[in-house]
C-alpha cells in the first residue's frame, strides 16, 4: 500500500471488537459515528461543554493517528483500531449515542491535535485522572478545568503542552462532494438539485420524507425533507445542509443505491434453493453457482453486520470465502470456508427471510 | 424535583437504513418494572421518552453516587429478530438517541433463534 503523505479523515474506520490477537468480530462504521460511540462510551454527556469538546479532540486525534500510522495495518491486522481499552479506546457497538456529544462531533470532526511542526495527528493519551493516572489528559480533570471556565484548547495545553489544532481537515473519499458552504432555504442551483435527487431516493429508508421537485430550488418543501432527514439520524434538526447532514445524506445515499443495486442484479440471477447433493463450493471455483452463492452474500452482508460485503463475480475468492465465514460464524456453522449443502440451506432460509421481509416494507409504504 | 432525561429509539433494519415502523418498544427499569411501551413511527422512531434520573451534580465530580438511570430496551416485531439492550444510560436533561439495527427472520425460522443482547458497559469513570 502506498504510504499516506497527508493525514485525512477517513469516511469509515474498521473496528476489531477485542484485543488484536482475540478472536472477534471486525465492524466497518463511518468516522464520525465511531467518535461519536467512543466519547459516549468514555465521558459523562453532562460535563461541560470546553471538557467534551477536548476529549473529542483527544479521541479523534488517537484514532488518526492510528489510521495515519498503519499502526494495525501495518502489522497484518485487517482493521484499523481495536475497542480494547488496554490498547486503544472503548467501543461498544450498537451503543446508546448522547445527543450533546453527538452534536459536538458532528461539529469537530474534521478537526485533530498534532505537534508543532509535525503532520501525523497526536497519539493522545487519556485516563480517568481518579483510579488511573497516565502521561496525558485526565477525564475527571478536564471536567474539573471545564468548571473553573477553561476553554477547551486550555484543557488541551494544560495535559499535552504545545499542541495546536487542525481544522477542517481533508477528508476521504467524498470531500470533492460537499458543497463547500451549507446550503439553505433560498438557494438554488446544481448542488440543491443534486441534494433534492438524493433525498428522494432516500424515501425508500425514510418513507415520511415528501417527493421533492427536482428542480433545483430550495424552497420550503425541501427544508422540511432535510429536517426529517436531519430527526431520523440525530443531527440538529435545522433544515440547513452544512457538512455533517451532507455527509449523512451521501452516505445513506448510497447505501440505498447498493441495495437498489442489489434488487436489481436479483432479477437477473435465479438463486436456487438448494445446491446439489454432496456438491461443494470452494475457493478457486466458478460459474454460475458461485454468482449465485455471491449475491445471497452480497445481500445478507446488507443486514449481517458479521457478513463482509463483496462485489459478484463468479469468481470464488478470499473475499467470498471470508464473506462464506462470515455468515458461517451468524448462523453457527462450522467455520470451513467451503460450502455445503447445508450452509446454502440455511443462507437461502436467510436471504428468503430478508427479500420478504424488504417487499413487505416495500408494500407497506407504497 | 425530580429530574430527568429523555430516550429516542430509531429501529432499522441493512446498512441501508431502512426504517421498521410498528415495531414495540418495552422500557424497564433495572428491576423490570415497566416504565414505558411505545411503537415505532414510520420512520422507526420512538420517543422522546422521559425517565427519571438522579440529580446531574452526582456526574460531576467522582463517586458522588449514581450518575444516570439505566434501563433495558425490548424490541418486538414479528418479522424480525427480537432484540434486548441492557444497561442503556439515561442521564439528566439529556436525549439519549439508541439505533437498532433489526435483522430479518429467516424464511422458515426455529423458534429459539429470535432474539439477541447487548450489555452495554457503563463508563469506566
Amino acid at each position: 500500500m502506498a504510504p499516506i503523505v497527508t493525514p485525512y479523515i477517513p469516511f469509515r474506520i474498521t473496528v476489531h471488537l477485542d484485543k488484536p490477537d482475540v478472536y472477534a468480530e471486525n465492524v466497518t462504521v463511518s468516522f464520525s459515528d465511531y467518535v461519536k460511540n467512543v466519547a459516549s462510551s468514555e465521558v459523562y454527556p453532562t460535563w461541560g461543554e470546553s471538557a467534551l469538546r477536548a476529549n473529542i479532540l483527544a479521541i479523534t486525534s488517537f484514532a488518526l493517528n492510528r489510521v495515519y500510522t498503519e499502526f494495525y495495518r501495518s502489522r497484518g491486522y485487517a482493521f484499523d483500531i481495536t475497542a480494547s481499552t488496554a490498547y486503544d479506546q472503548k467501543f461498544i457497538y450498537g451503543r446508546t449515542i448522547f445527543t450533546p456529544i453527538s452534536r459536538l462531533v458532528d461539529e469537530l470532526y474534521d478537526d485533530y491535535l498534532r505537534r508543532p511542526g509535525f503532520l501525523e495527528p497526536l497519539a493522545a493519551q487519556f485516563c480517568d485522572g481518579h483510579t488511573v493516572t497516565c502521561d496525558g489528559l485526565s477525564q475527571w480533570g478536564s471536567e474539573e478545568l471545564s468548571q473553573q471556565g477553561y476553554s477547551a484548547n486550555q484543557i488541551l495545553r494544560f495535559y499535552y503542552g504545545d499542541v495546536e489544532i487542525v481544522r477542517n481537515a481533508r477528508q476521504q473519499n467524498i470531500e470533492s462532494s460537499y458543497p463547500g458552504t451549507p446550503l439553505r432555504q433560498g438557494d438554488r442551483g446544481q448542488d440543491v438539485r443534486t441534494l433534492q435527487i438524493s433525498l428522494n431516493r432516500i424515501r425508500r429508508s425514510l418513507p415520511a420524507i415528501p417527493v421533492l421537485d427536482e428542480d433545483g430550488i430550495f424552497g420550503p418543501k425541501t427544508k422540511a425533507a432535510v429536517q426529517n432527514f436531519q430527526r431520523a439520524f440525530n443531527l440538529t434538526q435545522d433544515g440547513i445542509v452544512g457538512r455533517a447532514t451532507w455527509n449523512y445524506i451521501v452516505r445513506v445515499y448510497v447505501a440505498v443505491l447498493r441495495l437498489s443495486e442489489l434488487d436489481s442484479l436479483g432479477q437477473r440471477i435465479f438463486v436456487g434453493r438448494t445446491l446439489g447433493d454432496g456438491e461443494t463450493l470452494q475457493q478457486g471455483d466458478r460459474g454460475d453457482k458461485v454468482l449465485q452463492l455471491q449475491y445471497m452474500l452480497s445481500y445478507l452482508s446488507s443486514f449481517l453486520p458479521e457478513v463482509p460485503s463483496l462485489r459478484p463475480d463468479a469468481i470464488f475468492g478470499p473475499a467470498t470465502q471470508a464473506s462464506v465465514e462470515g455468515f458461517q460464524r451468524f448462523a453457527s456453522l462450522p467455520v470451513t470456508g467451503i460450502v455445503t449443502e447445508r450452509d446454502w440451506d440455511a443462507m437461502y432460509e436467510e436471504y428468503a427471510g430478508a427479500s420478504r421481509t424488504v417487499a413487505l416494507l416495500g408494500e407497506a409504504r407504497s | 424535583m425530580q429530574e430527568q432525561g429523555f430516550l429516542t429509539i430509531r429501529a432499522f433494519t441493512s446498512s441501508a437504513y431502512l426504517s421498521v415502523p410498528g415495531a414495540v418498544v418495552v422500557v424497564e427499569d433495572e428491576s423490570g418494572q415497566l416504565l414505558a411501551l411505545r411503537s415505532t413511527d414510520q420512520d422507526g422512531l420512538a420517543g422522546p421518552i422521559a425517565i427519571d434520573t438522579p440529580p446531574k451534580e452526582n456526574s460531576l465530580r467522582p463517586e458522588a453516587g449514581p450518575v444516570c438511570c439505566s434501563v433495558t430496551l425490548r424490541i418486538r416485531h414479528p418479522r424480525f429478530e427480537g432484540m434486548t439492550l441492557q444497561g442503556v444510560q439515561i442521564f439528566p436533561q439529556v436525549e439519549s438517541f439508541q439505533p437498532v439495527q433489526l435483522v430479518p427472520l429467516a424464511a422458515h425460522p426455529a423458534a429459539w433463534d429470535r432474539s439477541s443482547m447487548l450489555r452495554i458497559q457503563a463508563q469506566a469513570l
